[in-house]
């Protein structure tokens, strides 16, 4: 006895099968049938660019040949009924009803075998998508950072207000980017001997520092810290008085980035200052784009 | 009647107030004037109307001037033994060096504290 549904190889379908069984002189599908469309033909042809079917139709010798004709055509279109009523749309190109034209046996053979339909669905591969390419990372690790100019002020005869004003200049070492960052800031200061009012920085040396993700240099815009060490400075000769600049923007907590070292401890340039110690916190603010560095940093 | 003899000690300390102010004032722009108006033309930056007026050469001149002549008024007043004038002298020495210093701080200050983050997406790839 013929299967329900016999598959179909060695074929450049997709997939293919032969629906056999379909009760005699009709052209009702089989739950047998409607499973294998709904779960192997028609996901198929769903995924594939462009798919088409093709459907065979058979009828048993037994009967009149013209009725086997018609009902080999009614069965495709049982067929072809119930894949556009899952798809909606189908492209069937090949619709053959080929009633008891091949069918073997006497005139009264009703074997399942030939009261059947051949399904075949084509179609081609959806093409691998293509790689994107990784997306270069937006910031670098390396970063270098020094004083342009600075000023701190601490009124003479009165112990203890601050405030603090400098410029920096950090650069991204990898993109040879630089920007300028101003850093505004309040705080206290220990008194000194010399009631000098103002002290003052110029340009120092650079003081190289790395952060352990990837960012850019705006990512260093936010609040920050600065601590001024014991010391004096009288033109170029200068004894202590590192500034320290501890980053805390918002960026960089968000990333979950640290800078090594957490406190950037950085000299200044030649100037005029007299400083027992201090702390001020305040903003550190990109004040100019991220330029291309031209010639040496 | 009583009378009250107090010492020159009090304008003498102001007027080294006064001086040490106005040194660091001469320094600040001869060292950190220059600097700045380096990173400015450097990096084109947009900087206020006060900071401006603060890097001008002529602020310092006229500051300066004005400073060293009530100074020198308050030591010449004290030399004469005129202890009333030499003590509004140097106060008024004090006074315009403690203000020239303040505003060249809020000037250096300003920019600072108002100047726009500018996004690095913004800028184009070196």
């Amino acid at each position: 006895m013929a299967n329900d549904v016999q598959g179909i190889t060695g074929t450049p379908a997709i997939v293919g099968a032969r629906l056999g069984n379909i009760p005699t002189a009709k052209s009702t599908l089989l739950p047998a049938h409607l499973a294998w469309l709904d779960t192997q033909a028609i996901p198929r042809v769903k995924t594939r660019i462009a798919p088409w079917i093709d459907i065979i139709g058979y009828a048993s010798r037994k009967g009149d040949v013209a009725f086997n004709q018609r009902v080999s055509f009614q069965r495709c279109e049982a067929v072809k009924n119930h894949i556009r009523l899952r798809l909606g749309q189908a492209e069937f190109n090949v619709e053959n009803a080929k009633g008891e034209t091949e069918s073997l046996g006497d005139e009264k053979n009703d074997d399942g075998y030939w009261r059947a339909v051949e399904v075949y669905v084509f179609g081609f591969q959806p093409p691998e998508p293509i790689a994107k390419p990784t997306p270069s990372s937006p910031g670098s690790r390396q970063f270098k950072i020094r004083i342009r100019m600075g000023v701190s002020a601490s009124p003479p005869f009165l112990s203890g207000p601050q405030g603090d004003a400098y410029y920096f200049e950090v650069v991204d070492v990898t993109r040879r980017l630089h920007a300028i960052f101003g850093y505004a800031g309040a705080g206290l200061a220990l008194p000194t001997f010399l009631p000098s009012f103002l002290s003052l920085s110029g340009t120092g040396p650079y003081t190289n520092f790395t952060t352990s993700r990837s960012e850019s240099l705006s990512s260093f815009d936010g609040p920050a810290q600065f601590f001024g060490d014991p010391g004096i400075t009288i033109g170029p000769a200068s004894a202590g008085g590192l500034v320290r600049l501890a980053l805390e923007s918002r960026t960089l907590v968000s990333h979950v980035t640290l800078l090594n070292p957490s406190i950037i401890p950085i000299s200044g340039g030649a100037g005029v200052s007299v400083t027992a110690a201090s702390a001020t916190r305040g903003v550190f603010r990109m004040l100019t784009k991220a330029v291309p560095i031209v010639g040496a940093p | 009647m009583v009378t009250v003899h107090r010492t020159a000690k009090l304008e003498l300390a102001i007027l080294v107030v006064s001086a040490v102010l106005l040194a660091s004032l001469v320094s600040g722009y001869l060292i950190v004037i220059p600097a700045m108006r380096e990173m400015i033309k450097e990096f084109d930056m947009a900087v206020p109307q006060a900071t401006r007026i603060a890097l001008n050469v002529k602020s310092l001149v006229i500051v300066a001037i004005t400073a060293a002549t009530l100074m020198a008024g308050a030591v010449h007043c004290l030399r004469v033994g005129r202890r009333n004038p030499a003590l509004i002298f140097a106060g008024l020495s004090l006074l315009v060096t403690l203000a020239a210093s303040t505003f060249l701080f809020y000037a250096v200050s300003l920019p600072a504290m108002t100047s726009v983050v500018t996004p690095e997406t913004q800028t184009p790839d070196p």
